[in-house]
């Protein structure tokens, strides 16, 4: 037997904001860092031609070093702050990988640095969203098997995983809607028996880096004090440590107007060139940030359609003996519906709009014949954040997981191809 | 990153988080595994927040290597020279692990400075263990004595099923490893990569460091070796400590170093591998470039023939 299959597989999530790594059968996962390499790059444009005497071995090992000089995650982030020999590169840009050097970069430290594993010895679970081309999960095929020799690799769809993350040993439901709103990418993905039903998948251009730049936006405009070069790392910060849900704008405003001292808070940051400390309020935006999701005119008067009504029009747009299936099974996902209250406003408003609809209908026929109501539920659960790679901690755990792998024969013998499909199995349903 | 680090970043992070937040310690169950089949196992209960219980589970010793009570010689006693009252050795361990521990928060020294530097030792846990007959050794040889009841040969674990060897004297220490690997690209790089280490120890920065070489064939201290230890198919590579390597603070370095040589070799192997890969995406890049510029013109005209209809009618061309 394969010893790799009694060592528990490794899980990475790639998130366009976040990484989120650990090992299957763990209820968290062991890290969770920006998506960010730092390189040095400051010997890869030297001109190599005109030295030819004896110091091209320093030249040779200082190339040899810049490969290995780079960081990846927070430690990136603060290099790249306190130095400038260190540039940021995103591998990921809007779900997709963009930058495969970068990535495979981050790659290597995810396992060696942080998880401190041998790639040989476990299986691996990455993620794609469900947009991905084929040919991107070829190319990651071929890094996993070529670069880090792994026994045996799955790449699961996200929000198939995320649906998973409810499974229990009672219930496991593998239809159901997921909102997946990461930091660069919203998907609208309706799944029925683990099937993503790829025709009805909706996307919208706005996600948690729009209310990160939403924010930065109306503190500017009001003119709080902020150092330019920090504004956007401040607005995460409030955004991630201060935004909520509201059930009203205007009730909302009012609240504040009347009762500054409740709901206005303080930030304080200090300079990152002179090290002074420096305060700003925190006022509107704690609701307005979050808001765009549900009115996004507020934002950009390009987009019309908000979350609720688009999610309302996927599940339309799926087939019809899993509509009332899909609106019972509203599942979020990714680290931007974490908001206070998200949950409870989405269901509100899918609620209106359903209900809408069916009492429409009704009164189109005659009074004997009433449509039953339809149920719909938004579940929002504690892992939230994570629940992509939790579900693909549970499912890399089930004994099933390891025959639905690609393994490393198979790869020598058809070739990266093998990664386009990967098949649904039976812990999934 | 170069060297791997002997603490385990994710152990590390578990007690820091931890000591934290000591008052609102939750539940915690977690297990991971690291390079050659390290195994860890924490658990830490709400009712008991000041402690936590560590397994610890070791590669599976080769018949050569030996093992006392499951564990290498010598690693009962460098944990508790290492850890003192914070630590306390469970007897029998954890089934299918080698060693737990069970770690008191409050019998940590009260002091910021200390009490971090303790922890890092506690995640650096494998190689108080793993590496306690080597640093046994390296610590006679330190002091240019011949440690009691040494054999002529020693066999240390540091992969499953695997071992290293030690021929030590009094005023030094030979260490072999026989290096093996998987994989037949891996095998190939790594075979170079042993032999440019060997090179690049003779550059002029590195005369204080050990002496190395490689050869493909067993060095002539391996004659009375075990048949199967060997075999090999990446050559075996010979390191000479002498008592300047492991003076002092140096101590720590040379034993984390030694143990975990195979796994610095295989990083390095990966790395290579990933760097290949650039260059070769490069390279396709800027002939795929090559190719674009070499189209013939017929090809080129053809495609911006096509934006032609979307070109706005002048006023002259409507005209005529």
């Amino acid at each position: 037997m394969d010893p790799a299959i009694s060592r528990p597989a490794i899980v990475i999530d790639n998130g366009t904001g976040y990484t989120k790594m650990g090992f299957a059968g763990n209820v968290e996962p062991c890290f969770i860092q920006p998506t960010v390499v730092a390189v040095n790059e400051s010997f890869v444009n030297q001109p190599r031609s005109n030295v030819k005497n004896n110091n091209w071995l320093a030249q040779h090992s200082a190339g040899v070093m810049a490969d290995l000089d780079f960081f990846i995650g927070d430690e990136a982030v603060s290099k790249a702050r306190s130095s400038n020999t260190y540039n940021l590169s995103f591998p990921i840009k809007h779900g997709q990988v963009d930058n495969w050097d970068a990535m495979e970069r981050f790659w290597q430290q995810c396992i060696f640095n942080y998880l401190r594993c041998d790639p040989e010895d476990h299986y691996f679970l990455l993620t794609e969203s469900p947009l991905t081309a084929p040919e991107s999960r070829e190319y990651t095929g071929e890094i996993m098997f070529e670069t880090f020799n792994v026994p045996g690799l799955y790449i699961a769809v996200q929000p198939v995983l995320a649906l998973a993350a409810g499974y229990t040993t009672s219930k496991c439901e593998m239809t159901g809607v997921v909102v997946d709103i990461g930091d660069g990418a919203t998907h609208v993905v309706p799944v029925a028996d683990g099937y993503v039903i790829g025709s009805s998948i909706r996307s919208i251009p706005l996600a948690g880096k729009d209310v990160t730049l939403f924010i930065q936006q109306l503190m500017r405009e009001r003119g709080e004090h902020i150092p330019p070069e920090d504004s956007l790392e401040v607005a995460r910060k409030i955004k991630e440590s201060y935004c909520y849900t509201c059930s009203d704008i205007v009730k909302e405003y009012n609240k504040h107007d009347k009762e500054p001292a409740k709901y206005i808070k303080q930030w304080k940051g200090i300079k990152p060139k002179t090290g002074a400390s420096y305060t700003c309020d925190v006022g509107y935006e704690r609701f307005l940030g979050p808001e765009v999701f549900f009115s996004p005119e507020i934002y950009s008067s390009e987009l019309t359609s908000s979350l609720p009504e688009v999610i309302d029009k996927c599940i339309q747009s799926a087939p019809i003996d899993t509509r009332r299936a899909l609106y019972k099974n509203i599942v979020l996902s990714g680290g931007s519906t974490m908001f206070k209250d998200f949950h409870r406003r989405l269901q509100r408003d899918v609620k209106k709009i359903v209900d809408a609809r069916v009492l429409a209908s009704d009164g189109r026929v005659s009074d004997e014949i009433k449509a039953k109501p339809v149920e719909v539920n938004v579940v929002s659960h504690p892992i939230q954040r994570y629940a992509v790679w939790f579900g693909g901690s549970v499912l890399a755990s089930t004994p099933e997981f390891f025959p639905a792998c690609h393994t490393k024969a198979e790869y020598e013998e058809y070739g990266a191809s093998i990664c386009r499909t990967n098949p649904v199995f039976k812990g999934m349903y | 990153m170069i060297l791997l680090q002997s603490p385990s970043k994710y152990l590390l992070q578990i007690l820091s988080n931890r000591l934290k937040n000591l008052e609102k310690g939750v539940e915690l169950d977690c297990q991971w595994v690291e390079f050659d089949d390290v195994r860890y196992h924490v658990q830490a209960s709400m009712k008991n927040p000041q402690l936590l219980l560590l397994s610890l589970s070791l590669p599976t010793p080769p018949p050569e290597t030996v093992f006392i009570g499951g564990l290498p010689p010598g690693a009962i006693e460098a944990v508790k020279v290492a850890y003192g009252a914070v630590v306390k050795i469970i007897d029998p361990p954890k089934d299918g692990y080698n060693l737990t521990v069970k770690l008191n928060f409050s019998k940590l020294p009260p002091d910021e400075e200390n009490n971090k530097a303790l922890l890092i030792k506690i995640a650096s846990v494998r190689e108080v263990v793993l590496g306690a007959p080597l640093r046994v050794v390296l610590k006679h040889l330190g002091a240019r004595t011949l440690a009691p009841d040494v054999e002529n040969l020693m066999a240390l674990v540091h992969r499953p099923k695997e071992s290293f060897f030690l021929v030590p004297r009094a005023e030094k220490v030979t260490i072999i490893f026989p290096m093996r690997f998987k994989d037949s690209i891996d095998t190939v790089l790594a075979t170079s990569f042993l032999q440019e280490f060997v090179e690049a120890r003779r550059a002029a920065g590195l005369n204080n460091a050990p002496s190395c070489s490689w050869s493909a064939s067993p060095p002539s201290e391996l004659k009375d070796g075990p048949a199967e230890s060997l075999c090999v198919n990446a050559g075996f590579i010979t390191f000479v400590i002498l008592p300047r390597h492991v003076e002092g603070k140096k101590l720590d370095r040379t034993v984390w170093s030694l143990s975990t040589f195979h796994a610095y070799v295989n990083y390095h192997v990966k790395c290579s591998e990933g760097f290949m890969h650039t260059r070769m995406r490069r390279r396709v890049e800027s002939l795929i470039q090559a190719l674009d510029r070499a189209k013939p013109d017929s090809l080129k005209t053809k495609r911006s023939g096509h934006s032609r209809s979307f070109k706005r009618l002048s006023l002259k061309d409507g005209r005529g």
